[in-house]
């Protein structure tokens, strides 16, 4: 649903070798952080380091294995979610920072109110698109 | 010439302006402001958890801010539509009671906000409902479990739930259709939007042609048939090199699109509190995929005066046209419609 607004315009960020993107929701309404699931974030088809991902909401920066449990915590419709994590030596290397790149987001969300049947609904989306890297603010 | 008899009260839900509320081009107060500057209301129904932040514990200064502005700007509340979250936890569903509480919040704070009925939706049971009731009389809120396309008023868990509400004769305990569970096709839109993004023709039509062979089959009648449908559609967008977005999809054909017959709704009217005027996109002043001529029949011959909200649904794909004149449309064609059943659409508060 509206995949085409997940990636949030001049967003992308790369402090340190902390590479970062503003993500918006794929959905209409608030979800509970319990919902967020297999966040991917890859730059010029370079994959950060999984155990580095990072998910900033409502002033905290999770990691995705503490999200599970946050079923009283809410991704409001109108917030952006920061997606954060760490690339090597070598590829922060390679970016130019003058350069386009190719930015690739992912991310599932489980729909609380569908029962799909064999579970609740989760539902992947992800958008690809191209931007410069932004000054930090 | 025959005087007209008073029709349905006219509304919008803020649902039909997602995308640009999403897009944080309007608050919700701008929002508001706008469709009460086009006369969109006056009814006014809101899904708290898209318009709502905190929803359901906004507080006291956001329930004061909200009932003036409604008050200011002339708008009638109809519907709050609440979120039935059985998968809330990853662990597990929620217990039967933990739904009961968790929907007690949403429809004491639709009494705090004004609004006479809440939505509610399928995953909550006949039982949970009638466990509300004692809920929905002490707060004064209509419950109304919205008849969604892929469910259908002949849907077995649908008549489950009528058959309850008329046992229980409560006046409290009742529907919301949304026409979208009686659609003609495939809003023609949604096909552009293919188009536009490259999908091709071959693609396009193998769905056109599914969608009729699950319309001749009829809605479906249990989660097994749209489980499998869903897996169809996936399949065909997989094949064609889509499969990363074959969920949308799935979503889209089966989940938006309805088979039942406009005629269904004839047998829940006396139980209808409140309505989704769903609808996916106005073409030359009509709207195609929703049979309006033939769905009002039922509103007529009902003698229905509760309100109608245009629920605009094609801002999932559509980016090119204004939901704004999207809404427009719609409620200028249900006003011709009545009025050539012989109903004035009330459009003052």
């Amino acid at each position: 649903m509206m995949r085409d607004l997940i990636i949030e315009k001049d967003s992308l960020r790369l402090e340190g070798n902390t590479l970062s993107v503003g993500v918006r929701m794929p959905w209409y309404r608030a979800l509970p952080l319990s919902s967020v699931c297999d966040l991917v974030l890859d730059i010029d088809g370079m994959e950060i380091d999984k155990s580095s991902t990072r998910w900033l909401i409502n002033g905290t920066n999770y990691r995705e294995d503490e999200l599970p449990p946050l079923f009283s915590e809410w991704w409001f419709v109108t917030d952006t979610a920061i997606l954060s994590g760490t690339l090597t030596d070598e590829q922060v290397a390679k970016l130019d920072l003058s350069d386009e790149h190719k930015i690739h987001v992912g991310l599932g969300i489980y729909i609380p109110y569908i029962d799909a049947g064999a579970g609740t609904l989760l539902v992947h989306e992800g958008f690809r698109t191209t931007m410069k890297i932004g000054q930090a603010a | 010439m025959t005087e007209l008899k008073q029709g349905h009260l006219q509304g919008a839900t803020l649902y039909s302006y997602t995308r640009v509320f999403h897009q944080r081009q309007y608050t919700l107060e701008e929002l508001m402001r706008e469709v009460a500057r086009r006369g969109q209301g006056p009814g006014l129904e809101v899904i708290g958890f898209q318009s709502i932040r905190n929803f359901p514990n906004p507080g006291d200064e956001f329930i004061g801010k909200f009932k003036d502005l409604v008050a200011e700007l002339g708008f009638i509340p109809t519907s709050l539509a609440v979120n039935a979250d059985l998968g809330l936890r990853r662990d597990r569903l929620l217990t039967e009671d933990e739904m009961i509480d968790y929907m007690a919040a949403q429809i004491k704070l639709a009494a705090k906000l004004g609004f006479p009925v809440a939505r509610c939706q399928i995953s909550m049971t006949p039982d949970v409902m009638e466990k509300l009731l004692p809920t929905a009389e002490k707060y004064n809120v209509k419950l109304g479990i919205e008849v969604h396309s892929h469910h259908s008023p002949r849907h077995p868990e649908m008549k489950a739930h009528q058959e309850r509400y008329e046992k229980l004769n409560s006046g409290y305990l009742g529907f919301v259709p949304d026409f979208g569970a009686t659609t003609v096709g495939m809003p023609p839109s949604l096909i552009e939007k293919y188009r536009k993004t490259g999908v091709p023709e071959e693609m396009i039509q193998e769905l056109l042609d599914l969608w009729q062979v699950h319309h001749a089959e009829g809605a479906p009648k249990d989660g097994r048939t749209q489980g499998m449908r869903m897996g169809q559609v996936a399949g065909i967008a997989g094949k064609y090199g889509f499969g990363e977005t074959a969920i949308d999809y799935a979503i889209n054909h089966c989940g938006l699109f309805g088979h039942a017959d406009p005629s269904e709704w004839a047998d829940i009217m006396h139980l209808v509190w409140h309505t989704h005027g769903k609808f996916f996109g106005m073409v030359d002043g009509d709207e195609p995929t929703t049979p309006l001529v033939d769905i009002l029949k039922c509103y007529a011959d009902a003698g229905y005066t509760g309100s109608i909200s245009s629920e605009y649904e094609g801002f999932h794909w559509n980016d090119w046209t204004s939901p704004f004149d999207e809404v427009d449309g719609h409620q200028k064609r249900i006003r011709e419609i009545m009025k050539n059943y012989g109903y004035e659409v009330r459009t003052k508060a």
